[in-house]
């Protein structure tokens, strides 16, 4: 159905027989010229958008990324994430370029927190209900308020994928680009002139709960149920088997002991706890709203890949002209996973396999992820995997 | 745990959650949104929305119900509802009630867009609205009494949104009355700049006026010609006086006026004070004291012009409104601390008196005791209300004591800071002369002026010193004319047509190649705002005379600018020259021996002399008075005073002493027969007292003529 070429020696992408399905190209240790070279091959003669997603030990220069970009007069969004996946592999150096149809130039909101959704314009004179992608600094601190302020002025007109791009080390930096610039605390927007099937799931399961956050700010957890947070927290995780945990190992351990918050007839929207303070609070990726009920979670390597395959399965769900796939999946799913991680992707690939197609599949490992549940309100997720089918 | 023990906990929990989510604002969006944003969440709704009544929203009118809050707002279809409305009908009935979007007759209640399936919930928000939730996954979000369990929270909600709408109404109020309250003072702002502006345009020809009156008099008229001039000068005076309360006014409101900060003699500025107010109390037959404390420094540094204007306005006032008795200044040092000292001055009078009711507001501008007061007394009604502000800005303070009938007392604090006494050289000594002779022989000075009034003035007060004068309309023909001719000085008005005085002296100082462009430059302005000060020395003039200037500053300028060198000479010609006569506390009509004393030093026959002489030459000296006026020698009365004022003060009748100062000044300046006929009369009768006390005391030998 497809044939690998390699180009420099290190690129290759898949040569489609169909053109109802759109390429996606992944270059190993990529240079500005191969990725150049690549994206110029894939969209001569087409109107297509390349959306350039890069590992964080890629070890580009973006200003020069988006410097060429501009001198060949190509219009491009991306961002760097702690990995890039391509078929049943993760890259943490390699850079995956997915091929996009958009109906206008990317948008860049440069400081989210400023954002009073008052300026974005609707998507307008659509056959169907267009798909937005979303590419936000997922260290920003108001990311949940941001993605309130676009659904109320956006609601259920567009459906919404996206991820937290950044690097793993939880650095703040300049890490979403368009034709103007880098851009730290930002987010870039992208209407998809494609219709996209959703699939949403993380597979972690409540163990024990509620708590209730009796004081938070923003991303940080500083009390549950009135005590200190990391107490309380402790306490939970050695009586669940976590064995003891200490400021020094919270990480290890709490990869496996996330949060969640309700959300009726949905699996609880994860908070994946990164770190402890001094103080003993807890510091979450995402926000977490004060008095806000959360239960604690596990997760089995079982049940998380056994998500994915949900997940892939509710993109396959319709009789649909399938023809591309963009996989948005949390970076600490990998942490947890392990060498395990590949059973994941091969889950989708399977289930690819079962709906009778056979194409290839890429995405990014992702600090966050954003999807909508389709009609519902905008949400920020931890530890999920969020999948859009692209079909005609 | 069971399903059901399950299930409770979540809807426990989802309550308590939400109930903490009500209230976290006074702001009605933001309360709504809290509470609004977390049941959306956390019960997966698609939609949320708050009607209320039109009479409880803000600036809206009419029946029905309207759209207060809505989430996402994409998703609304209609922001008003009749209040006959199916939805407000049925929640007459029930509380609450849900359906699904395929039901029949649904689509009566859904305004939104692109609803195809789910389900509604609706919730009565006690008497002001109601809450529209809508879920696109159905039934099962209002499944198992949900609305029901909903209740309380939602009352809760309610009382919140109440308080919120009451909170904006008292919001929208103060802002209301703040912005009224800000316009009262625009108003109030533009009316006084108004008056500014007015009494600005006004003094100008109004000065001109005053200058044209002093030329009139010195060109022969006849004794009535003399008095109606007069009278013109006097009324022209008091309109300048009230138009300069205006402008003083004006430039204490926005903050422009500045102060001075030299030494002066504070003793001899409360003399003159004294004197001066005592001179008008003459007329109504008051008496006037001044009472010194010993210990009040005698040098201090401070503004004494406005100081001046403080205590001048409180003694007139206290004299206008006195009809019978006394008015006293009492000053006294209340203390000295880190070399300031705290002066306290008492004005008190034993006059009409102001009302209480009066009284909070007395410093308030235009406001006098009553509409009679306007009437009777005269005055713009600012005059209080410039001294408050001036003691503001010294860093005073003045407080007032009244009662009905009885007098009033105005106690004034001020800050002076300790001084030195200033040193007198040569130049201080001999200057007075020095102005006296005011010769420009031989200075070119080139006025730049449009009005021909002012060209006047200028004309015969430059020719009166000598100087050769040419005079130019305006900039564009005062840069010719010193482009043609030598010159050794400009005097420049500043608004002129074709050329005003700034963009002349522009053109002068980068157009012109010295020696021209160095002229010196004399700016001639009708304004003593900051602002033209600074204008007119940032386009490069030397210095600025206000109008209408004194001839002695004149003079002084023009002399210091054609005469480099001399500057120290010229510049003191407008200070006071130090009193020759003693600074001692005064009470007036009262014999006193004290300078006398001090001055003999023990010297009794020395004292016995001085009184032998009062008593011997007086008579004689005072018939020569009487006769000078007679034959209205005004030159002669001026000089016969002179003489007579030194033998009364220095037996300590000052009083007597300062009448003879002011007939000094007003015999050549506006020589009045009558009114100085009264005061010879009041000299004759104070000598003769005087005399009969010398002759009573046993003190000092004193042998009768």
């Amino acid at each position: 159905m497809f044939h690998l070429l390699r180009i420099n020696g290190n690129c290759e992408f898949d040569m489609l027989n169909n053109f109802t399905h759109m390429t996606d190209s992944i270059i190993h240790n990529p240079t500005i010229f191969s990725i150049l070279e690549a994206v110029k091959e894939n969209t001569q003669g087409k109107e297509l958008t390349p959306l350039i997603l890069l590992g964080e030990e890629a070890g580009l220069d973006l200003d020069h990324l988006v410097q060429a970009f501009n001198e060949e007069e190509i219009t491009f969004l991306g961002a760097i994430f702690p990995g890039v996946i391509y078929q049943t592999s993760k890259y943490t150096d390699a850079c995956v370029i997915k091929y996009l149809q958009t109906s206008e130039k990317p948008i860049v909101i440069p400081d989210i927190s400023k954002y009073e959704g008052d300026w974005l314009d609707i998507p307008e004179n659509h056959p169907y209900r267009p798909t937005v992608l979303m590419l936000v600094d997922g260290l920003a601190a108001n990311i949940g308020q941001f993605l309130a302020y676009m659904h109320n002025r956006w609601g259920n007109a567009v459906h919404y994928i996206g991820g937290g791009a950044g690097s793993l080390s939880l650095k703040p930096m300049p890490c979403v680009m368009t034709n103007e610039g880098v851009f730290e605390n930002a987010a870039i927007l992208a209407v998809l002139e494609k219709q996209v099937k959703l699939g949403v799931k993380h597979g972690w399961k409540r163990i024990m709960g509620p708590f209730v956050a009796t004081d938070t700010e923003n991303t940080v957890i500083k009390e549950l149920n009135w005590q200190n947070a990391f107490e309380v927290y402790k306490e939970v995780i050695e009586a669940n088997g976590g064995g003891e945990i200490t400021r020094d190992n919270f990480f290890d351990i709490a990869k496996g002991f996330p949060f969640g918050i309700t959300k009726e007839g949905e699996e609880d929207i994860v908070r994946d706890p990164i770190t402890v303070n001094e103080e003993g609070h807890l510091i979450c990726v995402g926000e977490v709203p004060m008095n806000s009920v959360l239960n604690i979670l596990k997760g089995d390597k079982e049940s998380l890949i056994g998500s994915a395959a949900e997940a892939a399965k509710s993109c396959f769900s319709e009789e649909v002209e399938k023809q591309s796939i963009l996989m948005i999946d949390c970076i600490s799913r990998v942490l947890f996973l392990g060498d395990d991680f590949s059973k994941e992707l091969e889950a989708v690939q399977n289930e690819i396999k079962i709906s009778g197609e056979d194409f290839v599949f890429s995405g990014a490992l992702t600090l966050g992820e954003i999807s909508s549940y389709g009609e519902n309100r905008l949400e920020f997720f931890n530890k999920t995997i969020v999948m859009g089918m692209m079909h005609g | 745990m069971d399903k059901i023990s399950t299930e409770i906990v979540q809807d426990i929990s989802l309550l308590y959650e939400l109930s903490l989510s009500v209230g976290q604002s006074l702001d009605f969006h933001a309360n709504a949104d809290k509470f609004l944003q977390t049941l959306i969440s956390r019960k997966n709704l698609a939609f949320a929305s708050v009607w209320l009544k039109s009479s409880y929203m803000m600036e809206k009118e009419g029946e029905g119900y309207q759209l207060a809050y809505a989430h996402p707002e994409h998703r609304v279809g209609g922001s008003q509802l009749p209040s006959d409305h199916l939805i407000v009908k049925r929640l007459e009935k029930e509380v609450s009630f849900s359906f699904q979007v395929e039901e029949k007759g649904s689509q009566d209640y859904i305004h939104e867009k692109d609803i195809e399936q789910g389900a509604y919930g609706i919730l009565r928000l006690g008497k002001i609205g109601f809450l529209k939730l809508y879920a696109y996954r159905g039934e099962p979000a209002f499944k198992g009494g949900f609305l029901h369990k909903l209740q309380n929270v939602i009352r809760k909600f309610t009382v919140s949104l109440e308080g919120c709408l009451a909170y904006q109404r008292l919001i929208n109020e103060i802002r209301e009355r703040k912005q009224i309250e800000k316009e009262l003072l625009r108003s109030q702002e533009v009316v006084e700049q108004f008056y500014a502006n007015v009494s600005h345009e006004i003094r100008t020809p109004l000065n001109g006026m005053l200058g044209m009156m002093n030329l009139l008099l010195d060109t022969g008229l006849d004794n009535v010609q003399q008095e109606y001039v007069a009278d013109m000068k006097f009324s022209s005076k008091n309109l300048l006086a009230i138009l300069n309360d205006i402008l003083d006014y004006s430039k204490l409101r926005e903050k422009s006026l500045e102060l001075e900060q030299i030494p002066f003699n504070l003793t001899e500025l409360l003399k003159n004070i004294y004197n001066t107010g005592k001179a008008k109390a003459r007329e109504k037959n008051l008496k006037v004291k001044l009472q010194l404390d010993f210990e009040l420094p005698e040098f201090v540094e401070a503004d004494s012009l406005r100081l001046s204007q403080i205590l001048n306005n409180l003694v007139d006032n206290a004299i206008k409104f006195t009809e019978k008795g006394e008015v006293s200044i009492s000053v006294s040092l209340m203390s000295t601390e880190d070399a300031t000292h705290m002066v306290h001055f008492k004005i008190q009078d034993s006059g009409i008196g102001i009302p209480e009711s009066k009284l909070p507001y007395i410093f308030d501008n235009f406001v006098q005791a009553s509409k009679e007061t306007t009437r009777k007394y005269g005055g713009s009604g600012l005059g209080l209300s410039i001294v408050k502000l001036l003691i503001d800005l010294m860093g005073g303070s003045i407080s007032v004591e009244s009662e009905l009938g009885h007098g009033s007392t105005f106690n004034v604090i001020l800050p002076f800071q300790e001084t030195e006494a200033p040193e007198q050289n040569q130049d201080q000594q001999n200057h007075s002369e020095e102005a006296v002779i005011q010769d420009l022989e031989g200075t070119r000075i080139l006025v730049v002026e449009d009005m021909r009034i002012n060209q006047k003035v200028l004309e015969h007060m430059l020719g009166n010193w000598k100087a050769e004068i040419t005079i130019a309309d305006n900039g564009l023909k005062g840069v010719e004319k010193l482009q043609a001719e030598p010159f050794d000085l400009i005097l420049m008005d500043i608004q002129m047509p074709e050329m005003d005085g700034l963009e002349a002296t522009h053109f002068i100082r980068n157009e012109l190649a010295p020696p021209k462009s160095k002229i010196p430059i004399v700016a001639l302005t009708a304004s003593s705002h900051i602002k033209v000060k600074e204008k007119v020395l940032s386009v490069g003039m030397n210095a600025f005379i206000i109008k209408p200037f004194e001839p002695a500053r004149l003079f002084s300028l023009i002399k210091f600018y054609t005469a480099k060198g001399k500057m120290s000479k010229v510049e003191l010609v407008e200070e006071e020259t130090l009193s020759e006569e003693p600074v001692v506390a005064i009470t007036s009509g009262e014999l006193d021996f004290s300078y006398l004393k001090n001055l003999a030093q023990g010297d009794t026959e020395f004292i016995s002399g001085m009184l032998q002489l009062f008593v011997e030459q007086t008579p004689i000296e005072l018939q020569q008075l009487h006769k000078n006026v007679e034959e209205e020698d005004w030159e002669m009365v001026k000089k016969q005073a002179h003489k007579l004022k030194y033998p009364f003060s220095s037996v300590g009748r000052n009083d007597l002493s300062s009448l003879l100062g002011e007939m000094e000044q007003i015999s050549v300046e506006d020589p009045n027969k009558e009114q100085i006929h009264v005061w010879v009369e009041t000299l004759a009768k104070g000598a003769e007292t005087t005399m009969k006390q010398i002759f009573s005391q046993s003190e000092f030998v004193v042998k009768k003529a």
